[in-house]
């Protein structure tokens, strides 16, 4: 695929040219957004809002990398939500088992290929890693998900957000370590292989 | 050495690869010396490979985009810009048509206006001639024929009189005047019913018609033709104005 070709292409208006692009990266944005807002519900609205921003905006991407480009435009979409949110609070509707007490680990978050021991470390895990990340600053959280779970370098994070790079490295020192201490109570979920490292 | 948060960076960015030279060197020879950092420096290893190895979540559905999301009608429509210049194209001719229409027909009702009265004067010379030819015709054997050959032009001549009077310069004798007074003859008594006959004729179709006096039936059917076209033109004008129209607004608001 040519990824540049199809940006000249959906720039001049051709929709089927983006939406190539955007089954390239739907899953990308879509992991950004739940990873920073914390729910499907509102991740899978933020992704779709940013794919009608990105398409409207198009002609505004001057090349570079456009995986950065398109993420900085998700991430704008999480952080009005999250705004949306801190002026209209809700409480959230927690799944419940038959005797009412809350379902630990979602359906949603399941992996039908799993064995269910598997499936069920791996999303006890998601969660415990989701639970840590939804304890972050909303500014930090941006930045460890945008460099250790999309695997962007500090450049490219720095392009996505906006900000210097000095910044970049300052929020995810901090987010790492608050990060690692958070994970201190979850290291038996942890992977065979992840303990091994240490 | 102490957990500042200048260290907390260093390490962080060598756990990276993004420290270069003494910065690099500096911070391995730290590690070295340091357990407690060296631990530190482990965990932080161990909560980026946990990051790194979180499930990746599938997009639970496409985003692919649709025409409507983005406000598009598919490729940019020329209908808008023609039927909005086809309508107001029609609306400017079928303004300028009835201002054209409204000005003809002031000046027509002023030659009607004109016409009324050359009718007038025909009609009241017609009758004065009539009454002449009563007269004529109760003594006929009694009076010469000269007389009223001497008469008749004298009443003919003043009914012309008024007709001049009446009619602008531009508008051309009434041929049923200049029909009926034939200078040269010496109408008899069906002479005189001739020239009734004829001015009678002429007046009633300026009655019926209104048309302009001077006009023959050739020309009155091509007044009446253009009267027609005009009309038909108005609106035929103003359909295509209202239709275009409609359809300007519904290309705009499917844009």
């Amino acid at each position: 695929m040519d990824e540049t070709g199809l940006i000249k292409d959906a720039q001049r208006g051709d929709l089927d040219a983006f939406n190539s692009l955007v089954l390239v990266y739907q899953d990308r944005v879509y992991n950004q957004a739940f990873r920073v807002l914390g729910d499907s519900q509102s991740a899978d609205d933020a992704a779709q809002e940013a794919f009608i921003s990105a398409y409207k905006n198009l002609r505004s991407f001057r090349g570079g990398s456009f995986r950065a480009w398109l993420l900085r435009i998700v991430t704008n979409a999480c952080y009005d939500e999250l705004r949306r949110r801190k002026r209209h609070p809700a409480t959230a509707l927690e799944p419940v088992d038959d005797a009412g007490e809350e379902i630990e680990s979602p359906h949603w978050i399941a992996d039908p290929s799993e064995l269910p021991e598997q499936n069920v470390e791996r999303s006890e895990l998601g969660q415990a890693i989701q639970t840590c990340l939804d304890q972050l600053p909303e500014d930090f959280r941006v930045v460890v998900v945008l460099v250790d779970v999309q695997g962007f370098d500090y450049l490219e994070a720095a392009d996505a957000i906006g900000k210097p790079l000095g910044t970049v490295k300052s929020r995810l020192a901090r987010a790492r370590n608050r990060m690692r201490e958070c994970l201190q109570g979850f290291w038996e979920l942890l992977p065979d292989l992840m303990r091994l490292e240490v | 050495m102490s957990k500042s948060d200048r260290n907390l960076e260093a390490l962080s960015a060598y756990l990276d690869g993004e420290l270069q030279g003494n910065e690099r060197a500096q911070i391995e020879k730290m590690l070295e010396q340091d357990k407690d950092l060296k631990v530190w420096f482990e965990e932080l290893k161990r909560t980026r490979l946990v990051l790194r190895n979180i499930p990746t979540l599938r997009a639970p559905r496409n985003y692919f985009l649709t025409p409507a999301m983005v406000g598009q009608t598919g490729k940019p429509s020329w209908a808008f810009p023609v039927f909005r210049f086809a309508s107001a194209f029609a609306a400017l001719l079928l303004v300028l048509l009835f201002l054209g229409d409204y000005f003809v027909f002031q000046s027509s009702v002023i030659s009607t206006e004109r016409s009324m009265l050359v009718a007038d004067s025909l009609q009241s010379g017609m009758e004065e001639a009539a009454m002449t030819l009563e007269s004529v015709e109760t003594e006929p054997q009694a009076a010469p024929a000269e007389p009223l050959m001497l008469e008749m032009p004298q009443e003919e001549e003043a009914a012309e009189g008024a007709v001049e009077e009446n009619i602008s310069p531009s508008l051309a004798p009434a041929p049923a005047v200049e029909k009926a007074l034939p200078t040269e003859q010496i109408p008899s008594a069906d002479a005189g019913d001739m020239l009734g006959s004829v001015i009678e004729e002429d007046a009633s179709r300026l009655f019926d018609s209104q048309a302009p006096t001077g006009l023959s039936e050739e020309e009155v059917q091509g007044v009446i033709d253009t009267w027609m076209l005009i009309r038909v033109s108005e609106v035929a004008l103003l359909i295509i104005a209202i239709s275009t129209g409609i359809a300007a607004i519904y290309f705009y608001r499917k844009r």
